[in-house]
């Protein structure tokens, strides 16, 4: 067997859905259909044309496969069998590029499932009315230069992912994080802009299937080869860092220590001994995060990012539409929420080696679980908090430079508010949901829900938008009834999941048994 | 600079103008501002079976990482075979790295045969030889072997190469008694033919003092002795007396 074919099916094996079972990754395909579609009948612009599906599609893959290479890169670190796979006697791009081509079946594995449903989309808007169908001929035109799009952009966005590791080993390098995440953001914003003022963008030239071959061909010309410059430098550059295991194996277990010693020391200690288990569990996770937050890019993140924030706010307000400023910074908060459900998600492999340990420790199960959730949580809520002060700081300067006037103002800012609490729910009510995970290691039937679930941190923005910011261009003030309503609903629900979760925690350090695991027992 | 080259004149090795398997030249290596390696030479003459020994925190997997071309240097070089060290000399060496696994979604099988399409110098018969030989199961699933087991698999791993060094790092590590001797006894196996040199670190000395030709003792970092057991013997020393003169 070729060796790349080799390298890229042992690659690609690791996140084999069927690996789980015969129907699993069917099963899946067709619940990520159903959801893609229910989602697709929310969006706006939904009505107005048959390219919106497409377009959609798009935006969503573009997110979805950049954010996943990128996990995949930044995770490798710390995957077990790190070592044998840089040590195969292969050069570092070859090994890269395996990488890069599991990635892409990945995704189009992905691209599948989310071209129908938007095929789906379109047959049911058709049927409902909503447009008129197109002939056969223009509905394979606009299939196929959308499919032909989507297929150039793919390498382009796992590579873009795979880049993240450029930017997180050196203080230059971090300086270009927040342009690299704007361009990952890109959708999002445009989204939020597209979605909610300007629609005529769905009928318009631009968007016609010409100019997306257009732009296809574009990319097959510059995006491509853009790539393998890129993945040359990754693999020089991003591989290398990721080989220097003696520092991260230092700093994976620094990364514990000041927590362990935290929990030795107030164990130990009299009065401070008698302190809630949660808050010294609290304290165990949260070091894990404190140590991250040492690292040079984050630390120039935290300095330069709110006064940006702040900048683009300010000059937000001298524009006429009125409440610009959230097209910009609703974004953000989603950023941040989806980006907390993915954190949510994949915190059992990433302490699946300590794993044995915490299980052990003389704390209930829901202690244990709840503060590792809350870690997330006021992690993700100081990220919002601090978006929220820096808007409100270019708000504030804005008011005071008279830029603004003040009823125009108090309308941005309720707006600003409403989106914060928004987020601030939906973020509670996610990580709540996703404690479901432990139940489903018991009750095989529940994995029927996690895919939705796990989805909802990607989708939920393009929701909320449709329900929740309806009035928002329409000069209407944001309805907080709704939202004290939503939370009064969605809340209990959540949190009856993490003792639920708890119930089951211990099971995750059991390895899922597949028939070899029984032959191999028996 | 402390230099711990052998004459191989007086190794029992036989001299040889062909370069050394592996030659270490003033190694340093510092990790936030804590010296790791500090000035590190010596050499390994081909067909040898040589033991790093050292304590905790010695540097030993450091220096292992940096001569296999997984890490590199702050200061010296290395040469595998008369050419630097780097991630381009992966192919002349097989490397059993520490605290590390196999990738454990798979099948001991499965895993074998990526591994045969991965090693442009995989050895398929020597790996069904071994398989049989350590009692590695194919039909089990990696995530669920014993540490035992998946040490012997990691061995049969590296052994299923031809390449002509090898390298483990800490292969006894969790490893109960019986997987010892089986590991022990493939390595001798290897050493037959004296085509292959090994280099070993690990802490079990008493399990490898009757295979070592070769000794490098290194702590906090520097080189402490290096030997050749043979004469150590002659002096009426045992690998683990002298290991206990060094480091006591």
């Amino acid at each position: 067997m070729n060796i790349m074919k080799t390298l890229i099916n042992l690659e690609y094996s690791r996140y084999d859905l069927s690996r789980r079972g015969k129907h699993y990754s069917l099963f899946a395909a067709l619940t990520l259909i159903i959801l893609l579609f229910m989602t697709g009948l929310n969006l706006k612009g939904t009505h107005v044309s048959e390219r919106v599906p497409f377009i959609y599609a798009s935006m969503l893959l573009w997110s979805v496969v950049t954010i996943l290479s990128a996990v995949h890169m930044v995770t490798f670190k710390s995957l077990s069998h790190r070592d044998w796979f840089l040590s195969f006697p292969h050069s570092r791009l070859k090994l890269l590029y395996a990488q890069l081509f599991s990635l892409l079946r990945h995704s189009l594995n992905l691209t599948l499932a989310v071209l129908a449903a938007a095929c789906i989309l379109y047959y049911y808007s058709v049927r409902a009315g909503w447009y008129q169908p197109l002939t056969a001929s223009g509905l394979i035109y606009l299939f196929s230069a959308n499919t032909l799009f989507l297929l150039a952009f793919l390498p382009l966005a796992v590579t873009f992912g795979l880049g993240v590791s450029l930017f997180l080993r050196s203080r230059t390098g971090a300086l270009l994080l927040f342009p690299y995440l704007m361009i990952w953001m890109f959708p999002f914003i445009a989204e939020s802009a597209l979605g909610s003022a300007n629609q005529e963008f769905y009928t318009s030239a631009a968007s016609s299937p010409g100019r997306v071959l257009l732009a296809a061909l574009v990319l097959c010309l510059a995006g491509w080869p853009l790539c393998h410059l890129l993945m040359k430098l990754i693999a020089a550059k991003g591989m290398n860092a990721a080989a220097a295991a003696d520092r991260l194996s230092a700093a994976r277990t620094a990364s514990l220590r000041p927590g362990f010693r935290a929990l030795r020391m107030k164990s130990g200690s009299g009065s401070a001994g008698r302190l809630v288990p949660y808050l010294l569990l609290y304290r165990l996770h949260i070091s894990r995060v404190h140590h991250i937050e040492k690292h040079p890019a984050i630390r120039i993140l935290k300095l330069v990012v709110p006064f940006l924030i702040a900048a683009v706010v300010y000059l937000g307000f001298a524009l006429e539409e009125e409440v610009v400023i959230l097209d910009f910074i609703k974004p953000l908060f989603a950023l941040l929420v989806m980006l907390g459900s993915i954190w949510m998600l994949m915190r059992t492999g990433i302490e699946r080696k300590q794993l044995p340990w915490l299980l052990s420790f003389p704390q209930s199960r829901l202690a244990l679980l709840l503060s590792g959730v809350a870690v997330v949580w006021t992690t993700v809520m100081r990220a919002l908090s601090a978006l929220m002060l820096s808007a409100c700081a270019g708000s504030v300067a804005a008011l005071l430079a008279g830029r603004t006037g003040i009823e125009e103002w108090s309308h941005s800012i309720s707006w600003v508010l409403y989106s914060f609490l928004l987020s601030v729910l939906v973020l509670t009510v996610i990580l709540c949901l996703l404690q479901i995970e432990y139940c489903t290691l018991k009750l095989k039937v529940l994995n029927i829900v996690m895919i939705p679930l796990a989805m909802l941190g990607p989708l939920h923005s393009f929701l909320l938008n449709r329900f929740m910011y309806s009035g928002l261009h329409g000069g209407a003030s944001p309805d907080f009834r709704l939202l004290g309503l939503t939370a009064l609903i969605a809340l209990p629900v959540a949190l009856c999941c993490i003792p639920a979760g708890a119930a089951y925690y211990h099971m995750s350090l059991i390895q899922p048994a597949g028939k070899k695991t029984r032959s191999k027992q028996a | 600079m402390s230099e711990y080259i052998l004459d191989n004149s007086n190794s029992g090795i036989g001299v040889s103008a062909e370069p050394a398997a592996v030659e270490c030249i003033g190694l340093g290596l510092t990790l936030r501002k804590k010296s790791i390696l500090h000035d590190v030479t010596f050499n390994i003459p081909r067909g040898s079976l040589t033991g790093l020994l050292g304590p905790n925190g010695a540097g030993k997997s450091s220096l292992l990482r940096i001569i296999a071309g997984l890490a590199d240097p702050d200061t010296g070089s290395v040469e595998i075979f008369g050419k630097p060290a780097g991630a381009k000399r992966l192919g002349e060496l097989s490397l059993l790295p520490d605290r590390s696994s196999l990738p454990g979604w798979l099948s001991v099988r499965e895993w074998l045969n990526f591994a045969a399409g991965i090693y442009p110098d995989w050895d398929p018969a020597k790996a069904q030889e071994l398989q049989a030989k350590l009692s590695v199961s194919a039909e089990a699933v990696i995530s669920t072997l014993s540490r035992g087991e998946e040490a012997r698999l990691q061995l049969l791993t590296c052994l299923s190469r031809k390449a002509p060094l090898i390298i483990l790092d800490e292969p006894f590590t969790g490893v109960d008694l019986i997987s010892r001797e089986r590991i022990a006894s493939a390595v001798v196996a290897e050493l037959a033919d004296g085509a292959r040199t090994f280099l070993i670190a690990t802490h079990d000395i008493r399990e490898m003092e009757l295979l070592f030709d070769r000794l490098i003792l290194i702590g906090g970092g520097t080189i402490r002795s290096v030997d050749e057991v043979d004469t150590l013997r002659r002096s009426g020393k045992s690998v683990e007396s002298h290991y206990r003169e060094v480091f006591a």
